[in-house]
This record gives structure tokens, C-alpha cells and sequence, in this order.
């Protein structure tokens, strides 16, 4: 599986930015609207030009053939204004299958697989372009994950989402990663965090790279985070601010385990 | 303008009954929400009554009340296929026969309250923010001057900045123009910070109705309904569970921390 590198990358909102993801990783960028997310996204699936600034393992991505690359990276940016080609989600997952070069065999297993995972029974006949955000959504990560990829780059996926759908895409995402796929998301709401335990957060603010490391180290900056337009998920500003106070020494996301350490 | 359902069936509403106080941010949430709206906004056949202020919602009053109500989308939509914002503003106008003694001052006006600076006049809506054409798209629909502004979650995708903005411009509607500004939402922890009033719905019945503080924490219909609370409101209803402590209800983290010291310490 791959890992992804971006060095010293001087463009516009960027200055000097360098960042890694490991192979297998699942990392998450958090970053106010106009900080860069997208234009970071397009720099490292190589669809905005870079020279010697990305690399694919070792090899710079402009170095990569467009097929090869299109097989190891996927990217997926403006969901709302994707324009399906065929009249249902069926034919629309099947093609893709074809375009492959699956077997039958193969092709039926993979959908049957593919829909299971992303729950697509009650909408397999149906128009994909009627669909509401949440459900179009699941059907252009099935096709992401058809390909099998081995990096995949999320832009801003869960925003239009509610809790309990963000959720169920990030679950079904860590199945993906836990399979090899390195995965790296953008997002404005930090709440996605909790449900990324184990993940590496960025945080970025008009190109530059403010802080990294796990959510709770990142949640001491609380105030720096504030400022910058962001607001930590909830026990993570609770126990930020109760360790102000003395009442807490580290920070705890697990509400019962809290209220036990506060009322002992 | 207060708005009152009375016994109203229809869209998958059920004996649907609820005020919603005049001047007010009233949250609307579950199933069933979307139809009051809908019914709010259209003429739509429907048994029961529906009030907006003293007038009971009639079809022959249709043009008397159209413009009484806008309904704001989620997302704004190009009706007239114009990319230049200020050629926009002139056609809505126009297509909605807005009565203006100077067109240009209305359009600077309709900017002014949502504090936008009028150079974004020249752009186009692609060269946008998100929030800037939020705000952009509640500039156009002020030009009908409405009594009752529903907003469509309206704060998807904004960080924390930008809510606030927003936010203020719907406190001032509110507070300074007496409109009634609802948020249609199934996000609680929005409803909870925003709004002083809300209604929640469960599978078309209105489950509860009331000021937010109370809806939220003094509601057993909540758990029974199965709705989302927002996190706050959960970790003081645990602290109670748990340890038998009273922890005052509050919407901000900061105030129910200072409770948490006084009692603990």
C-alpha cells in the first residue's frame, strides 16, 4: 500500500508546507472554509500541477502515468454538482465493473459485496442523480472503492451530513483503512475527530499547517483553534477547559469515565 | 407574525397543533417538519387551520400573503441562470415585481443588512464563499420584505465564524424588525444555540413545543420519541443519572463549567 509526501510545496495559499501520510494511515484535515482543503486535495491527486512536490511513495506523482495513477489515487471534491451517467445506481456500479474488465463472476460478487457494505438495497434501482447528498454520496464511495484504490482523498465529504450519517461513512471508511487503504479526508467540522480516534489531525489555516498530532493533543490549542474559526467536539473542549480549572489532568472523550473522574 | 397550526392533517402531518410566537428563532425539527414548512409556504390542500398573525391562511389570499413568507433553501439555487450578482438582484426584482423607487439603492440596502460589502456586487455567485452566498441569498429574499423567513439548515458547512454572522443578522431580524425567522433542522446542537423557541416532530405529530431551555431539558417525551439530544444537554442529564447531581441547565460549556467548579470544589 502507498504513502503520500508533500515536500516544501510553495504555492499559492501554501508556503513551504510539508506534510506525510503513512501507508495504512487514516488522517484527517481540519480546516475553516478558504484555507486550502481543496486546492490541497487537487495538489496531491495531481490534478493542479506540481513539480518534485508529491510523491507516491517515492516517486514524484507528475512522474506517474495518468492510468497508473488513476488505479492508486482517487480523489472525490464537489459531490453536489456530480453528474451521473446512467439512468440507475445498478448500471451505474455495473459499468464501472465492466470498464474493469471483471468477469461476471467477479462483477457479481463485488456488487453484491459493495452494496451490503454500503447499505445500497433500497436505493439499487433508483435514479442516482434524484438522490438526496447523503445517499449520492454513499454511491460515489462505492465506486471509489470498486476500483480499489490504493490512497483516497476526501474533500469535504461530511459537511452537508447529519451526525448520525457522518457517522456511518467514517465507519464504513475505517473498514476500507483497516483493509490498506490509506485515506486522508478534509473537513470544516471537527467533530469528525471523535469519531477518528486514532487518526492524525491537521489543521490547517489559509495554507499554513498550524498544528498536528493526535485529538488530544491538538485540543490543548484550544484557544488557537477558536481563533481560527474552529470549535473542538465536545468532551474535547469539556476537558480542556475543566483542566484549566484543575479538575481534570488529561483529556477524556468518554463521558461516563468523565463524570466518575469529576464525582469520584 | 405569529404563526398557529390547529388540528392540521396533511403531508404526512398528524392532528398537527403549534404557536410559534411572533419575533421569536424558532427551531423545527423531525418528521413532519419539513411538511409544516410546506404548508407554511404553499396553499397546498389541507385540513385543520393555519394563522399567520390574524389571517387564517385562505387561497383567496394567496397574493395578500405570498410575500408574507420566504422560504430559504439549503443550498442557493440559480433560478435565472445570471452569474453576475447585481444583474440578479435587477432580474429578481423584476420577475418578482418588487415595487423600488431606486433599484440600485434597494439592491445596496438588501447588501447593507446582510453586511456585505457592495463590491461583491460585480462578482460572480461561483467566486463566492459559502457563507458569502448564504448571505447573499438572504439579501435577495429580504427584497420581498417578508414577515416569516424560514431557513433550510442554514448552517451546513460554515465554520464557527461565519455561524456567528449569520447568527447576528437573524438576532437582529428578529429583535429589531420583529420577523419571525424559523430554522428548519435536524442538527440539535444548531437548534439548541440558536433558537429561544422550539418544535419537534416525531413521525408527524408534534412531539413537544416550548422555549428551547425547557423542550430540551425538562422533556421525558424526548427519550420516548428517541430524538438527538444535543451534547450538553446529554452529559447534564448523566451527571444527574449517575451521581445524582443537579447541574442547572445551560447551552454554553463555559457557564455549566463554573456550575461543575462550585460544586465539586
Amino acid at each position: 500500500m502507498s504513502s503520500l509526501t508533500v515536500d516544501e510545496l510553495d504555492m499559492k495559499p501554501f508556503k513551504g508546507l510539508n506534510m506525510f501520510f503513512p501507508s495504512y494511515s487514516f488522517s484527517l484535515i481540519v480546516a475553516p472554509s478558504n484555507s486550502g482543503k481543496t486546492i490541497l486535495m487537487k495538489i496531491l491527486s495531481g490534478l493542479i500541477f506540481t513539480e518534485s512536490k508529491v510523491r507516491v511513495n517515492r516517486t514524484y506523482i507528475e512522474n506517474i502515468k495518468s492510468e497508473e495513477l488513476n488505479k492508486k489515487v482517487q480523489v472525490l471534491l464537489d459531490i453536489s454538482s456530480f453528474i451521473f451517467q446512467k439512468e440507475t445506481v445498478s448500471l451505474e456500479l455495473s459499468s464501472l465493473l465492466d470498464e474493469l474488465g471483471y468477469d461476471k463472476t467477479r462483477q457479481n460478487k463485488l456488487m453484491k459485496e459493495i452494496i451490503s457494505t454500503f447499505s445500497l438495497q433500497d436505493i439499487i434501482k433508483k435514479d442516482p442523480n434524484q438522490l438526496n447528498y447523503y445517499l449520492k454520496l454513499k454511491v460515489l464511495l462505492a465506486r471509489i472503492f470498486l476500483i480499489n484504490p490504493e490512497i483516497v482523498l476526501l474533500d469535504d465529504i461530511t459537511k452537508d451530513l447529519l451526525k448520525e450519517e457522518r457517522k456511518e461513512i467514517i465507519k464504513i471508511l475505517k473498514q476500507y483503512n483497516n483493509t490498506g487503504t490509506t485515506i486522508i479526508m478534509s473537513s470544516s467540522n471537527f467533530e469528525d475527530a471523535i469519531f477518528l480516534p486514532n487518526s492524525r489531525i491537521y489543521v490547517l489555516y489559509h495554507g499554513d499547517l498550524l498544528l498536528s498530532g493526535s485529538l488530544q493533543d491538538i485540543a490543548k490549542e484550544d484557544s488557537l483553534i477558536s481563533k481560527v474559526g474552529l470549535k473542538l467536539p465536545f468532551m474535547a473542549d469539556l476537558s480542556v477547559k475543566l483542566m484549566y480549572y484543575g479538575l481534570l489532568d488529561h483529556i477524556e472523550l468518554d463521558k461516563e469515565k468523565l463524570v466518575d473522574i469529576l464525582w469520584k | 407574525m405569529e404563526i398557529k397550526f390547529s388540528r392540521v392533517f396533511g403531508l404526512g402531518l398528524t392532528n398537527a397543533s403549534f404557536t410559534i410566537p411572533s419575533g421569536t428563532i424558532c427551531g423545527l425539527s423531525g418528521e413532519g417538519s419539513r411538511a409544516a414548512c410546506d404548508i407554511i409556504t404553499s396553499f397546498l390542500p389541507q385540513k385543520g387551520s393555519v394563522f399567520l398573525g390574524d389571517t387564517k391562511k385562505l387561497v383567496k389570499d394567496k397574493k395578500k400573503l405570498e410575500k408574507q413568507v420566504v422560504f430559504i433553501k439549503k443550498r442557493f439555487e440559480n433560478e435565472f441562470g445570471i452569474d453576475q450578482i447585481y444583474s440578479y438582484f435587477c432580474y429578481y426584482i423584476k420577475y418578482y415585481q418588487i415595487k423600488v423607487n431606486h433599484i440600485h439603492e434597494k439592491i445596496r440596502g438588501a447588501m447593507k443588512i446582510v453586511g456585505l460589502d457592495e463590491k461583491l456586487l460585480d462578482k460572480s455567485f461561483s467566486s463566492l464563499s459559502c457563507s458569502e452566498l448564504k448571505l447573499v441569498q438572504l439579501a435577495l429574499h429580504f427584497l420581498l420584505n417578508p414577515n416569516i423567513i424560514i431557513l433550510e439548515e442554514p448552517f451546513l458547512s460554515f465554520d464557527e465564524k461565519e455561524k456567528k454572522k449569520v447568527l447576528l443578522l437573524l438576532e437582529r431580524l428578529t429583535d429589531k424588525l420583529n420577523k419571525t425567522v424559523i430554522i428548519l433542522s435536524d442538527d440539535s446542537e444548531v437548534l439548541l444555540q440558536t433558537t429561544s423557541y422550539l418544535v419537534l416532530f416525531s413521525n408527524g405529530h408534534v412531539v413537544v413545543e416550548g422555549n428551547t431551555l425547557d423542550v430540551y431539558f425538562n422533556n421525558e417525551k424526548l427519550e420516548e420519541s428517541k430524538i438527538e439530544l444535543p451534547e450538553i444537554v446529554s452529559f447534564i442529564k448523566l451527571v444527574k443519572e449517575r451521581k445524582n447531581v443537579k447541574l442547572m441547565p445551560r447551552k454554553d460549556i463555559k457557564d455549566m463549567i463554573k456550575d461543575i467548579y462550585r460544586i465539586t470544589t
